[in-house]
């Protein structure tokens, strides 16, 4: 029985020194979870040295901005704007403006900032179970346009009537100001990569502890599971899709990507788009517009190499359809 | 019969051994896990009390079969900090991060586990 | 239960010896339920086994049938008097897979190859495994986290029955072979 112990005491040795090798060759994401601009905000940090103060800083950024374009906060530019103020706009809304502006131009006006008033009439009609009425229809119809937002300088006003909401774009504008102020901070704390997601707005930045690029899940439009992926090292990812808010009616969703035209939902046989782009709030506000665009027009921007984007489809058919360049992985 | 030990009695016992081993670091290949989950056995079947992401710190205490456990989830890492119960087991289960790790306590009847997603994805956009 | 084996009949000596074997588990298990060895290792499922002397010596001296009977009568009655139903289970499943493995064993045994030593530790490894089974029923498949704990102390607790039935074997097997006539 000696022998056999002396056997086991030395295995037994190894085991417990075995497990001090292997630990520790992946770096740990330190992560910021938030509530912030009507949504889920994950702030998720690869770094060698505490992130605390770092993410403490986004997190006041961030908060910082939705003071400015919430729709919500009765001293934001946005929500005084909408209640009929002429404002003396705060940079950011103004670059909100400019950026709208574009993609507006690009789209044909299919992206329209001012459709916010399609989206409550729509909203209030999903909690009456009712349809709008064309009254209604023709009224919203009648407050969208470039013509109504009147930008004076930094003071803007709105027609009677018009309502603007920079939500969408600007949780991508958020984004791109959180990604700078860590990029700027990077080298101080030791950064190797980060991940931020704005509600299903994301963006990845640096690099991954194994130096691969980064897989971003692109939801499903009928599962709570990616359907496939993009591989990208840097840059943002946005999707609009019909599945992200919408209102029943008789038992029949109905999205709120609303086509300005119709002050109806929009339907060009997307399901879903994402659109990559190495601008935060131009990928919140390309996603949206190559919604309502479709896949064709959608190419016809692209092809002209005006805008540097990528973009991925699915469609109603079930189809996926990619830009050249976008590196789709199932 | 043979009641004089042989070699071949090491050799089992080293077997053994080795495969302990390596069952210790199955844990270590596994991917890293996104949601947690803690559910427990009730006489009705099996009642999901909480769902969310590892990302997302949260401490809960809960109460089955008369014992309570306290539960935390922090810095992707997920544990039993605290249990009524007698064996421990769940306290000592330590702390699990990856897809397809869980901490039971039988005596509570609670199973936390952790569960990848199913995805290789980073990040999902939506 | 009825009873046919290469050994003919049910004598009363068997029968005897079966019963002295199982009356010897059930203190065994009564002995390590009020033993304070869970205070020594704290850990559920983690028990010397000396159950297993009397199933072993029931499996080696007598016959398999034997050992089944020992093995299943003490996890019933232990169940009844000190468990639950679910200590039923594990017992069960645990104890069904350390029997087994004593096919195998009784093999290697017979022909020197390996002592009760080695027969004692696949048994008691093949006991964890039964036990994690019932355990991955109960609670998922994460229960085989503490596969390893229990094989690491199965090393331990087999080899120590191991060397107990080394020295036992010899002197009860005069006291009950059966099938010395």
């Amino acid at each position: 029985m000696l022998k056999p112990n002396k056997a086991v005491a030395l295995l037994l040795a190894l085991l417990f020194v075995l497990p001090l090798f292997g630990c520790s060759m992946e770096g740990s994401y330190q992560t910021r979870y938030i509530y912030a601009m009507n949504t889920d905000v994950t702030l998720q940090i690869n770094a060698r040295e505490d992130v605390t103060a770092l993410l403490d800083e986004c997190e006041d950024l961030i908060y910082s901005i939705e003071r400015v374009i919430s729709k919500t906060l009765p001293d934001s530019d946005i929500y005084r704007l909408n209640h009929g103020e002429t404002v003396d706009c705060d940079p950011i809304t103004l670059e909100l403006l400019r950026v709208a502006g574009d993609v507006r131009t690009v789209s044909g006006g299919l992206f329209d900032p001012t459709v916010a008033s399609a989206v409550e009439l729509w909203n209030r009609c999903g909690k009456e179970n009712r349809l709008p009425t064309e009254d209604e229809l023709a009224a919203c119809r009648a407050s969208i346009g470039a013509d109504k937002i009147k930008v004076n300088g930094t003071s803007v006003t709105l027609a009677v009537g018009t309502m603007i909401d920079l939500g969408g774009i600007g949780k991508g504008y958020a984004e791109q100001a959180v990604a700078e102020h860590i990029a700027a901070n990077a080298e101080k704390y030791g950064i190797v990569g980060y991940m931020l997601d704005f509600g299903g707005m994301v963006g990845v930045f640096g690099k991954k502890s194994d130096g691969s690029p980064y897989r971003v899940g692109l939801k499903d439009p009928d599962s709570e599971n990616s359907r496939g992926a993009v591989r990208l090292s840097s840059g943002y990812v946005s999707v609009s899709g019909d599945y992200e808010r919408f209102v029943t009616v008789d038992g029949k969703k109905y999205h709120h990507i609303i086509d300005p035209r119709t002050a109806y939902p929009g339907d060009n046989g997307v399901r879903a788009v994402a659109v990559i782009c190495r601008n935060g709030a131009r990928a919140d506000a390309l996603s949206t517009a190559f919604f309502l665009m479709g896949y064709e027009a959608t190419m016809a921007v692209y092809e002209s190499g005006e805008w540097d984007f990528e973009a991925v489809f699915f469609m109603s058919d079930g189809k996926t359809l990619t830009t050249p360049g976008a590196d789709y992985v199932k | 019969m043979r009641t004089k030990p042989t070699f071949w009695d090491l050799a089992v016992i080293g077997v053994v051994l080795v495969v302990a081993i390596a069952l210790i670091f199955v844990p270590f290949l596994l991917p890293s896990g996104q949601t947690v989950t803690v559910s427990l056995r009730t006489e009705e079947g099996t009642e999901v009390v909480y769902e969310g992401e590892l990302s997302r710190d949260h401490r809960f205490e809960l109460e089955n079969n008369g014992i309570k456990l306290t539960v935390v989830i922090d810095n992707g890492e997920a544990w039993v900090e605290e249990s009524g119960c007698a064996d421990g087991v769940c306290v000592n289960s330590g702390r699990i991060s990856r897809s397809g790790q869980s901490i039971i306590c039988a005596p509570a009847g609670v199973v936390i586990s952790v569960g990848g997603g199913g995805s290789d994805d980073d990040i999902l956009a939506q | 239960m009825t009873i046919s084996s290469r050994s003919k009949r049910f004598t009363t000596r068997r029968l005897c010896a079966d019963a002295a074997l199982i009356c010897a588990a059930l203190a065994f298990s009564y002995l390590e339920a009020i033993l304070p060895v869970s205070l020594l290792i704290p850990l559920p499922g983690v028990k010397l086994g000396l159950a297993n002397l009397a199933v072993m010596l029931a499996f080696f001296i007598c016959s398999p049938v034997d050992a089944a009977l020992v093995s299943f009568v003490r996890v019933l009655l232990s169940a009844l008097l000190f468990g639950s139903p679910v200590s039923f289970v594990f017992a069960f499943l645990g104890g069904a897979l350390a029997y087994g493995t004593l096919f195998i064993s009784r093999l290697a045994v017979r022909r020197g190859k390996l002592s009760f030593i080695g027969a004692s530790v696949i048994s008691s490894a093949a006991h964890g495994c039964g036990q994690i089974l019932a355990a991955a029923v109960l609670y998922g498949v994460g229960a085989t986290f503490y596969l390893p704990v229990l094989l690491i102390c199965g090393i331990f607790t087999g080899a120590a029955i191991g060397a107990i039935l080394n020295v036992l074997y010899i002197r009860t097997e005069k006291i009950i072979n059966v099938k010395a006539k």
